[in-house]
């Protein structure tokens, strides 16, 4: 029930304020998407698995989201910040993956 | 955090790890912890901040990603247009390079044309100046040696006309270079008389006088003798006792003439200088 209020919150915030990400900012936008879904995946799979944790999601979510971003931002000072954008989008994407297909074993039994 | 040891090292070791995700489900090990309370209120108020602030992470990623793409067609057709552009360009100067490549061929063709000509030109030059005396040369000749009567008489001395009907018999006999006493005779050369010597190119000589001619040494005796300077010099070595002899040489060296000097005229612009322009 929060969970649905506050996400109706964001996006109406986020479409009706429309914040201008500062420039300096906007390349760690989507990494920080991605690290924001795997989160969010691996919040619905331990919902689902009836382990669901506030406090563990919190936590998840905000260290996955600056990691992710510290990550990008080191590489862009050492001038590999492209390929460690596609590492973090890689193991991300792999995680989401994992949890997707633990999620549709527990919902279809296959 | 617990893994084998044997579980660490290889690159698959890592990709296994991280596709089964066993390490990583906080959630199973938060569970496990025996001190679990339920959430109480502060802590759902932060939950729901950040499921908010999730969602307005993504709501603004979408907006700016759609509100760039006219950017980003605008200059992906720039882009297309510069390569257009450039491409154009490339066919013109690839067209240029085959005009002059054209060009080239034209010119390299006129160049050997030119370098046979000149060729032509210098071979007609060594000729020409081998016949007028401006180049020294050797070949096979004659050697032509006439001298004064042992007499002393008027009759037995040579005179500047009698050397000048030799050198034109010689020229007249098919000679091609001709030098008295290592004088070469020029186009610009005189043979007359200065006081009680005879003078070529300027130089007093003195006989026996060696006229030593370039040419055929089969046929030039024999045509020398045709000509009326043979005639006339065989009947002096007769009548008046000079000396004359004819002998082949295989080997004779001519020097070059001194004071050949080309001489050109230009017309003067100004028109003829009448010296009273200062009167006037």
């Amino acid at each position: 029930m929060i969970a649905l209020l506050g996400m109706i919150a964001g996006i109406v915030a986020g479409l009706f304020l429309e914040p201008s990400v500062p420039t300096g900012l906007q390349p760690y936008l989507p990494i920080a998407v991605v690290a924001a879904l795997d989160a969010t995946f691996g919040a619905l799979r331990a919902y689902l698995d009836g382990i669901f944790d506030e406090r563990v999601f919190v936590i998840s979510f905000v260290s996955n989201v600056l990691v992710a971003g510290f990550i990008v931002y080191l590489g862009d000072q050492l001038g590999v910040g492209g390929q460690l954008s596609t590492g973090v989008v890689v193991v991300f994407g792999i995680r989401i993956f994992s949890n997707v297909a633990a999620i549709r074993r527990r919902l279809l039994h296959a | 955090m617990s893994t084998p040891a044997g579980h660490r090292g290889t690159p698959q070791d890592l990709l296994a790890r991280i596709v089964r995700d066993e390490d990583d489900d906080e959630y199973a090990l938060a569970a496990a912890r025996p001190e679990r309370t339920p959430p109480d209120t502060p802590s759902l108020v932060v939950f729901g901040a950040v499921i908010a602030v999730g969602a307005v992470l993504v709501t603004v990623s979408a907006l700016q990603t759609r509100a760039s793409e006219p950017q980003d067609a605008a200059d992906r057709e720039a882009l297309v247009q510069s390569i257009e552009a450039e491409q154009g360009q490339v066919a013109r100067f690839s067209a240029q390079v085959d005009t002059l490549g054209a060009r080239l061929d034209a010119l390299r063709g006129q160049s050997a044309e030119l370098a046979a000509s000149l060729a032509d030109t210098e071979s007609r030059l060594d000729e020409v100046e081998a016949a007028v005396g401006a180049e020294a040369v050797e070949g096979p000749g004659v050697r032509v040696t006439v001298d004064d009567a042992e007499s002393g008489t008027d009759e037995g001395t040579i005179l500047d006309t009698d050397l000048q009907l030799l050198v034109n018999g010689l020229w007249q006999a098919g000679a091609e270079a001709i030098a008295i006493n290592g004088q070469r005779l020029t186009t610009l050369t005189a043979i007359r008389t200065a006081g009680q010597a005879i003078t070529v190119n300027f130089r007093s000589l003195s006989p026996p006088y060696v006229v030593n001619a370039i040419g055929d040494p089969d046929v030039l005796p024999a045509n020398l003798l045709d000509t009326a300077a043979g005639q006339t010099f065989t009947d002096l070595a007769a009548n008046f006792g000079i000396g004359f002899g004819v002998e082949a040489r295989d080997d004779l060296q001519l020097p070059a003439g001194s004071g050949v000097v080309l001489r050109q005229a230009t017309s003067s612009a100004a028109g003829p200088d009448r010296g009273d322009e200062g009167a006037s």
